[in-house]
């Protein structure tokens, strides 16, 4: 049902932005008390190593150092940092602080101090005595390596995950429809390439930041820049055994996520020191130690095989992943499912299909969520090799594309077979505009005006696109849950437990119940993700919080109407149905009240009584937005160098409640993918180091690098979504490294497989094919 | 950088009796740089109240940028603008953003001696020489090459009034990276100048193919290509992790031959690097 | 001791000699300066020198006495202004890099004429975003100019 919306669908500026930009006390560092002790942690310099003795004395000397923790001080209990649902589908393999250090960066021991001076210099005098091993850094080697990232009893998958340690697996996978190889045999044609991806750093402006203090009613009360602050709660309980009921995470305003702020990271340092001294403490993560101890994308190797019949029936794609989780197992098994779950569905008119693969340990830092989830990696794959088998079959890709891709009303066995961590849930796509998508962005980009190339002197211009799906939200596992409110004077408040990290879903569900309660958006305060007042929710990852949170939100307005209305007909003394509301006044056939007398009476005067309405949602899909992403560069052969003139989106997230901010998330995707394509390197020494550490040398885009960006979104209506809405978070960042892996085919036709995309690589590609000729 | 004290002297004689008086003691320009060392420095040396090395001063001969001008002060500059084509306010306007750029000073650059210096390779290539406290003149090659780097205190980078021509290309990853490589390419009446920097080593000249280069009646296609295919092979270059020697080479090459094709076209007025 | 006029208010504080503004603000309560790198690379802690953008991590504190400094507090209500255009073109997101942007674009439109895309570029690259993709933020600036007009 379609009808004209007065809040949703309307481009809306979001709640806080005003706020932010005048510099108000908002994030986590911004609310930690004056006199918290400072704490920093001690970094293992080695890649992998055991603590043979650790000397703290000196450090406690110095004056003004509270404490100092090592492993002795920790009881091991084992643990998975990811912020997953529970039993979580990661495998329980670290400790808070443990004897062995497995990455560059791992925790060696904790200092809390007065300052951070203090703290600095009490880190610099302990001294620990490392037995050093030689550590496995190369992911293609370290599957049944004689060095064993886990060596230790004690850690244990919650269920089966693939997980086995004695061959340094985080995870394994494996799934086949129908008999791929027997079909790859028969088919006319067949591509086969491997695809390489990098360690791409969340770099979220905000550092990982987490405040502890003990309140007068002597609860555990942590303030922390996290993505799931009811998964923070929980993780801090089991791991410190302190019942869940002394904890209360709040999540202020949390300066970007991306998926980095998913998982865990001070907080359990904090409550531990908070609880020890009942003294409030803070930490604040160096750039330095966002890069190098908390967590990266998962770099992957992906070997396609691809096969197709000459006039270009797609007829098996076949995929093996290795996927490198570094240290600690953190979404191991659901990111390298995504890689495959939400790409291969793409084209779903093949004859057979197979995914399978392996995660395995090495001694890096480690991989976690982030923003795109595999799928970003599985995209760079599957959109580069259909453009090579395009090629190969001499034939248009978009041609290749239209003849093969998923369509409305349409399904792919792999919904069913593969979830995230278990298995998935069948479903037929009710909203598929990629048809659409793709189209109009051929359009807007005038694909066809500069298809394949035009070359002036050494610069040469050309265009290449990808298109994508993702989710919204992880069926029967992510719950979300709101509550409204309504208070004196006829406004109302809406409690979620989803967390807005600057996507603005505060403002989006506002709008959602703004629109279910035919008010205006000014009249609905939100607050968002406090432990003690919200109600739960899972977390903002996975796409999730407009579709799962979102529909809590429209339920919940709908619960609060009813409400309402039942006192209203009461006042008016008629029949529920016999209400008219509009937002503001209650009419029947010869009588009215407004809500603000209403809500006035129901709190001062007459049956006083406080409305409150709660409702929760689980999805029992998860209906993937799509899109098609087209750029446009301009390559300098003699140099290799590119400069990006357009990216080109056009979406299908259903109706996006907020256009703005559902552009900001598309743009702000395509950017980021576009740094993952193109800037962003994450090389390590042969001993492990980060060599990109630091902002100096890690290079994310800048406003001079993005100067166009144009996005539209395709009409589209999903029933299941609140108001029609599917996600959008995560879709923009899918297509830009293998739009521009193509793009630079078209330009230059060389084919580079391994991100990120520099001159250097595709120069060197030049030369060799010339050479070649 | 941990600094115990910091002193803020008025006269050059007073600040390098300071300077001199214990190793750790040093001299803070803008500080950015400093700031990400892990030096403890017993007396850091402000220099910001010495009036004489502020600012740019055009003479009859010479043109002044005192050492604690600011890189943004320097961009703006109208008589640098015209000096070689603005090959130095270009350059300087490539190295990150505006606040960064109304911080560090020109001194601060030249005396960190960085590799990646953008400011280090347009010196290179025009008249230009350093004025020190202490040890008085050096042209700006003798500074390179002096090692280690005597304790002294920069005033002043003289630039000689010439007419000339100028190319300046950085080559970088995004706005806010250091260069994969730089150069900087002059012509005047005396002849050519070609420095390459961020080699990943700090700029240096190519040297045989100035001297060819001076001593060619005309510059066609014939001259350039052999010009850069010497600068390619006099021109140290290096692996570092932004690029393989071989990728500079093959930047060298291509840069050398577009500037110099750029310095044999343009006018003087018109310098922008392509 | 230094003393400072900050945001239309001569103020004394005690440092240390080494300390950066950012801590002396921060320790002060004007939390605006944030930190977002340790190697002067991110644009998050610009506060105006004398009217001029700098990054507050790198700047000792001893160093700006007599000095002006402002920081976004003391341009609230440009601040508040722009961010109804950030609002507009769905510019703004986490907003960390927000107040540091918001105290460049102060500074541009106090030293510019005719400020185009390049001059907000030239102003903006300094200041690192991962949210929002840049191109709103310019499209937000230049309608909030144009509409100060
Ligand atoms: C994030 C970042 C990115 C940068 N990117 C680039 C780039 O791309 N290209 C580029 O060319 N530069 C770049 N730089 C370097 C910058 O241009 C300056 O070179 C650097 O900041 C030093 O200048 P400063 O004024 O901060 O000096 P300081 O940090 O104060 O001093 C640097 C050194 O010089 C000494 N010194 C300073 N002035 C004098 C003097 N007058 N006499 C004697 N010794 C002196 C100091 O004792 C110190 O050892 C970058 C700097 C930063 C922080
Ligand atoms: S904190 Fe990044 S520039 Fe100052
Ligand atoms: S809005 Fe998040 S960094 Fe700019």
């Amino acid at each position: 049902m379609k009808t004209k919306m007065a809040t949703v669908n309307q481009p809306h500026a979001s709640k806080d932005g005003k706020g932010i930009m005048m510099g108000r006390k908002a994030y986590t560092d911004d609310l930690a008390p004056a006199d918290a002790l400072i704490l920093k942690v001690l970094r293992s310099p080695h890649a992998f190593a055991k603590i043979k003795s650790i000397d703290t004395k000196n450090a406690l000397k110095i004056p003004g150092v509270e404490c100092v923790l090592t492993h002795k001080d920790f009881k091991r209990n084992a643990h998975t940092r990811a912020g997953q649902g529970y039993p979580e589908p990661s495998p329980h393999d670290k400790f808070p602080i443990d004897e062995y250090v497995r990455y560059i960066g791992d925790e060696v021991a904790v200092v809390a101090a007065i300052d951070e001076k203090t703290a600095i210099k009490a880190i610099a005098a302990i001294t620990v005595d490392y037995d050093v091993f030689t550590p496995v850094t190369d992911f293609e080697k370290a599957k049944n390596n004689q060095t064993l990232v886990h060596p230790e009893d004690g850690i244990y998958e919650m269920f089966p995950i693939g997980f086995d340690p004695k061959k340094n697996l985080a995870a394994g996978y494996h799934m086949e429809v129908a008999d791929v190889e027997k079909t790859l045999k028969e088919s006319d044609v067949v591509v086969e390439e491997s695809f390489y991806t990098q360690a791409q750093a969340h770099v979220m402006l905000e550092p990982h930041t987490v405040n502890a203090q003990i309140d007068y009613n002597d609860r555990l009360v942590i303030h922390s820049a996290t993505q799931t602050p009811f998964h923070v709660r929980r993780i801090i309980s089991q791991v410190l055994e302190v019942p869940l009921s002394k904890i209360r995470v709040i999540k202020p305003r949390v300066g970007g996520g991306f998926g980095g702020k998913q998982a865990i990271h001070g907080e359990i340092l904090a409550a531990k020191i908070t609880l020890l001294t009942g003294k409030a403490t803070k930490m604040v993560y160096t750039r330095k130690e966002v890069f190098e101890a908390t967590y990266t994308r998962h770099p992957m190797r992906l070997d396609l095989k691809i096969g197709a019949t000459k006039d270009g029936k797609i007829t098996a794609i076949d995929c093996y992943g290795l996927s490198d989780t570094g240290a600690y197992g953190e979404h191991a098994l659901t990111v390298f499912m995504v890689t495959g779950s939400k790409v291969l569905p793409l084209y779903n008119k093949v004859d057979a299909v197979r995914f399978h693969g392996d995660v395995v340990y090495t001694n890096r830092t480690p991989a976690g969520a982030y923003r795109g989830y595999g799928a970003i990696q599985g995209n760079f794959a599957l959109e580069s090799i259909i453009d090579m088998l395009a090629a190969k079959l001499n034939m248009d890709p978009i041609k290749l594309r239209q003849k093969n891709m998923i369509a409305e009303g349409e399904t792919s066995p792999i919904f069913e077979i593969m979830g995230e961590g278990t298995e998935g849930t069948a479903m037929y796509m009710e909203t598929c505009k990629l048809d659409y998508c793709l189209t109009r962005g051929l359009k807007l980009s005038q694909w066809y005006h500069t298809y394949p190339r035009k070359v002036h002197g050494d610069k040469v211009r050309a265009q290449g696109m990808a298109i994508a799906m993702q989710g919204s939200g992880i069926p029967y596992i992510d719950m979300g849950a709101a509550t409204i409110k309504l208070n004196d004077d006829g406004f109302y408040n809406l409690m979620v437990g989803a967390t807005d990290i600057g996507q603005g879903s505060d403002t989006i569900l506002a709008q959602i119940a703004a629109e279910g309660l035919k008010t205006d958006l000014e009249n609905v305060a939100v607050y968002s993700s406090d432990s003690d007042l919200t109600p739960f929710d899972a977390g903002a990852y996975a796409s999730s919080t407009t579709y799962v949170s979102g529909n809590a939100v429209y339920k919940a307005a709908k619960e609060m109407e009813k409400m309402l209305l039942k006192e209203a007909a009461r006042v008016l003394k008629v029949d529920i149905d016999a209400i008219d509301f509009d937002g503001e006044t209650f009419k029947s056939k010869d009588d009215e009240i407004t809500l603000k007398d209403l809500s006035n009476q129901l709190y001062y005067n007459d049956e006083q009584k406080q409305l409150t309405a709660t409702a929760s949602y689980v999805g029992h899909k998860s209906p993937p937005p799509f899109m098609a992403g087209i750029i446009a560069i301009e390559v300098d052969k003699a140099t290799g160098e590119f400069e990006v003139l357009d990216y080109t989106s056009v979406v299908d997230c259903g109706v996006p409640i907020n256009p703005n901010l559902a552009k900001g998330q598309v743009e702000g995707g395509i950017v980021q993918g576009l740094g993952m394509a193109a800037y962003e390197l994450a090389d390590r020494t042969k001993n492990g180091k980060l060599i990109q550490a630091d902002l100096l040398n890690y290079k994310i885009p800048t406003t001079m690098e993005i100067k166009t960006l144009t996005t539209e979104f395709a009409a589209s209506y999903e029933e299941s979504g609140p108001y029609g809405a599917k996600s959008v978070g995560e879709i923009g960042i899918d297509t830009p490294p293998a739009a521009l892996a193509n793009a630079i085919y078209n330009a230059v036709g060389v084919r580079i497989t391994s991100l990120p995309i520099t001159p250097e690589k595709i120069l060197s590609a030049i030369k060799e094919k010339e050479n070649m000729q | 950088m941990n600094i115990d004290n910091l002193v803020k002297p008025t006269s050059l004689t007073e600040a390098y009796k300071l300077l001199t008086a214990d190793q750790s003691n040093t001299v803070i320009a803008g500080g950015a740089w400093l700031k990400m060392s892990k030096r403890t420095i017993k007396n850091g040396i402000d220099l910001t109240a010495i009036n004489s090395l502020k600012g740019i001063k055009e003479e009859a001969d010479v043109i002044r940028i005192g050492s604690m001008t600011t890189l943004s002060e320097i961009e703006r500059d109208e008589t640098l603008k015209q000096y070689y084509s603005g090959i130095l306010p270009q350059a300087i306007a490539q190295i990150m953003g505006v606040g960064l750029r109304n911080l560090v000073t020109i001194g601060g650059n030249i005396m960190s001696k960085h590799g990646f210096s953008d400011i280090a390779t347009p010196l290179l290539a025009l008249p230009c020489t350093l004025e020190f406290h202490h040890q008085g003149i050096l042209s700006f090659a003798e500074f390179i090459e002096q090692k280690p780097l005597k304790k002294d205190i920069l005033k002043a980078i003289i630039l000689e009034k010439q007419d000339g021509r100028g190319y300046f290309k950085k080559v970088k990853k995004t706005a806010l990276d250091f260069a994969i490589l730089n150069l900087a390419l002059t012509k005047d009446e005396n002849g050519f100048a070609l420095a390459i920097g961020s080699r990943p080593s700090i700029a240096m000249n190519a040297k045989e193919a100035e001297t060819y280069l001076s001593q060619q009646p005309i510059l066609n296609d014939t001259v350039i290509k052999k010009a850069a295919t010497m600068a390619l092979k006099h021109v140290k270059l290096g692996d570092n992790p932004r690029a393989s020697k071989a990728y500079r080479s093959a930047l060298l090459e291509t840069y050398m031959l577009r500037g110099l094709h750029h310095l044999n076209q343009t006018n003087p007025q018109e310098g922008a690097s392509k | 001791m230094v003393t400072f006029e900050l945001n239309g208010q001569i103020k004394s504080f005690h440092i240390d000699q080494g300390e950066f503004l950012i801590d002396t603000l921060r320790r002060h309560h004007v939390v605006s300066p944030r930190r977002g790198c340790d190697t002067t690379s991110c644009g998050v802690c610009t506060v105006l020198i004398d009217d001029q953008p700098m990054p507050s991590c790198a700047l000792l504190t001893a160093r700006v006495n007599d000095k002006k400094v402002t920081t976004v507090e003391g341009i609230a209500d440009f601040a508040a202004e722009l961010s109804a255009y950030f609002g507009k073109e769905g510019a703004d997101q986490c907003g960390f890099c927000n107040p540091g942007i918001a105290l460049s674009v102060y500074a541009m439109a106090q030293t510019e004429e005719n400020i185009d895309d390049d001059t907000i570029r030239h102003y903006l690259v300094g200041h690192l975003c991962r949210c929002s993709g840049y191109v709103s933020q310019t499209k937000a600036i230049k309608a909030f100019l144009e509409g100060r007009k």
